[in-house]
């Protein structure tokens, strides 16, 4: 109960710092908060079914579930890559019209 | 399989010219992985032809284990028509010379990954295909950094990855609950208690339909879509707007296939009529050319989702469904390429700013006119073919119908003002540049399959009731060129001509500069989101 309440709020943060922050790069990291939620919530969902970590070693038979865990770092290079296209847009978008405020630039790009 | 492997490999070589400083092999490389895409298509035709499916499961492993690819009619009328399109697109490029080797990299990627979301039977490949196109695009919208693109692209990465992020919650419900994320074993377990899906996975397809349906871009979620396809390079809008938001469709709509009990399939007639009506009257409000063919594109999405909406199984209206999928892709895609040689002879955007083009760019305006003919619905072209049969599966149910009809007159409206910019003096002011012949290479064909599709439009129609494993209806193939149909067409015509009298006039104008006003930001897109989200699993719940 405790758990999920926190990936709720981790969750709600992600998606209030989306819609309330004016600045493009937080908005950014509110989204990286956002992926991260999601996946901290798989691992931690996927890790409750067994006790060992999922490496095949000497007397190790009680491994969590892997698949979620390969699913996540495909989720977390996925991520990675979208920041770092994200970022460097926005360091075009700065040089194109000399703010990150998205009022600004939608009162300029959508006039 | 090899048809996702080709174009990546075409890439690689495109991104070895970079190194070097020779052009010309990056050009043949993208062309010949294209063609080869072809061939195959070709070769894997026999095994589908009556709705058989080629299975493949990656790494060899068991299907149900491994990552399961399948290829059918249906992926391979969208492979298909991703090719085409694509084609055409590449040959537009190759008319100018400013467009380097980094571009038909990314534009490589961008086809193999539709060909793979096309191809994938699996829910958590899908995510993956889906972000390696995304990734593409979102790159080439905003390629060349001009007017707005790379705010257009900004915006289109925010929504799409808090869209994606619900779709793998989505994904993870369906993982607990059936030990794997093939789409297969969704289907087996949802058949095994029909009639009554458990709450997780009605909730997992709430997921599902707001993770793909923000890059299927029907309306809450289509915020993105006009600035994305308007910025964009000329050929990269025809590529998106004439296919991937179909792939992403496609995609959905197999999702949606695996809850064959699901009452929120109800819904879809519903949305998909909405988008094309405020799609529709979105369209007559817009004055940049580009932005009016986006907008026009979410309104004939709004078709294909109504059709597809209307009986769930594979019946007739599914197959106009592809039949719309495939003749909007084409029109589309000529549309925004004659466009994009219109901005490019002339600099000019705005509608009301152009005019004469017809006499100085004779060819261009030869077949604008034919992909004006094809969208606005008149025969013998495509368009009519395919709208005439989503209004006859529309049919049963008049508002379903008379929405239908009212966003074809106001899309009809819009049109004829776009051909205007064909006819009429040529203003003192624009200056118009010649126009390499070449241009021809990769829009004459378009045109030509434009008409094509509407001639015979009964065969056509058994191919892809054939190609979709659906059967045809008990009234036998249905008739396009009756003479009520034509008649409804020629009453179509003439409202959206007076229609267009209407909206000239200034009271209209000004209606219509205020809804031009009332567009929604970032944030509103964010929370149309999230509404529409929390509107889904409401509906859910409900019993």
């Amino acid at each position: 109960m405790l758990v999920a309440t926190l990936f709720a709020m981790l969750f709600s943060l992600g998606l209030w710092g989306l819609l309330s922050k004016r600045h493009l790069l937080k908005k950014l990291l509110a989204l990286n908060i956002l992926n991260s939620t999601v996946i901290m919530l798989f691992i931690y969902l996927g890790s409750l079914s067994g006790s060992d970590a999922p490496i095949m070693l000497k007397g190790v038979t009680e491994t969590v579930d892997p698949l979620p865990q390969a699913f996540m770092l495909t989720a977390i290079v996925v991520g990675v890559s979208l920041t770092a296209l994200g970022v460097s847009l926005l360091y075009k978008i700065h040089q194109q019209y000399g703010t990150l405020d998205m009022k600004a630039i939608e009162r300029e790009s959508m006039a | 399989m090899l048809l996702i492997v080709v174009p990546l490999v075409g890439s690689m070589a495109c991104a070895a010219c970079k190194l070097s400083k020779h052009t010309a092999p990056c050009k043949i490389a993208a062309l010949l992985s294209t063609l080869a895409g072809f061939a195959l298509l070709a070769v894997t035709y026999p095994a589908i032809q009556a709705g058989g499916t080629i299975r493949f499961t990656a790494g060899g492993w068991q299907p149900g284990i491994g990552i399961d690819l399948a290829m059918d009619g249906l992926s391979w009328v969208g492979a298909l028509v991703v090719l085409i399109v694509c084609l055409a697109g590449l040959l537009f490029t190759l008319t100018e010379k400013s467009y380097p080797p980094l571009f038909y990299f990314t534009y490589l990627i961008m086809m193999a990954g539709m060909l793979g979301v096309l191809l994938t039977r699996d829910l958590f490949n899908l995510f993956v295909f889906i972000e390696i196109l995304a990734i593409a695009v979102y790159l080439l919208i905003s390629f060349f950094e001009k007017d707005h693109s790379l705010v257009a692209s900004f915006k289109y990465l925010i929504l799409g990855s808090t869209a994606i992020t619900f779709y793998l919650i989505g994904v993870f419900v369906v993982y607990q609950a059936t030990g794997s994320v093939s789409m297969e074993t969704l289907a087996a377990y949802n058949a095994a208690e029909p009639g009554q899906t458990p709450l997780p996975l009605m909730l997992a397809l709430c997921c599902f339909i707001v993770g793909i349906g923000l890059r299927a871009a029907f309306v809450p979620f289509h915020c993105w879509l006009p600035e994305a396809h308007a910025y964009a390079p000329h050929p990269v809008s025809a590529a998106l707007s004439g296919v991937m938001i179909k792939v992403a469709v496609i995609a959905l709509w197999r999702l949606v296939d695996l809850f064959p009990a699901v009452e929120l399939i109800r819904l879809f007639p519903a949305i998909g009529a909405g988008t094309a009506l405020l799609g529709a009257v979105w369209t007559i409000s817009e004055t940049d050319l580009k932005k009016r063919l986006a907008y026009s594109s979410i309104s004939h999405l709004g078709f294909i989702v109504t059709a597809l909406g209307i009986d769930s199984a594979g019946g007739p209206a599914t197959a106009s469904a592809v039949y719309h999928i495939v003749t909007h892709a084409f029109f589309k895609s000529l549309l925004f390429l004659c466009a994009g040689a219109v901005i490019v002879a002339t600099g000019e955007r705005n509608i009301g700013a152009l005019s004469g083009l017809g006499r100085r760019l004779p060819l261009v305006g030869a077949l604008f006119t034919i992909a004006l003919l094809s969208i606005a619905g008149i025969p013998p072209f495509g368009g009519y073919a395919s709208k005439k049969l989503i209004l006859e599966a529309a049919g049963t149910c008049w508002p379903l119908a008379a929405l239908l009809m009212a966003a074809a007159a106001i899309s009809l409206a819009a049109y004829i003002e776009v051909w205007k910019i064909l006819v009429g003096a040529t203003p003192a002011a624009l200056t118009v540049k010649p126009l390499s012949a070449s241009l021809a290479f990769s829009l004459v064909p378009l045109a030509a399959l434009c008409l094509a599709t509407g001639l015979l439009p009964a065969a056509w129609f058994g191919f892809f009731v054939r190609l979709t494993g659906g059967s045809l209806p008990a009234a036998g193939l249905p008739a396009v060129y009756s003479p009520d149909s034509l008649l409804t067409s020629a009453a179509l015509t003439g409202a959206g001509i007076a229609l267009y009298r209407l909206s000239r006039t200034s009271g209209c104008r000004s209606i219509l500069k205020a809804i031009r006003g009332l567009r929604l930001g970032l944030e509103g897109a964010l929370c149309l989101l999230l509404a529409s989200f929390i509107g889904l699993t409401w509906v859910t719940w409900l019993p």
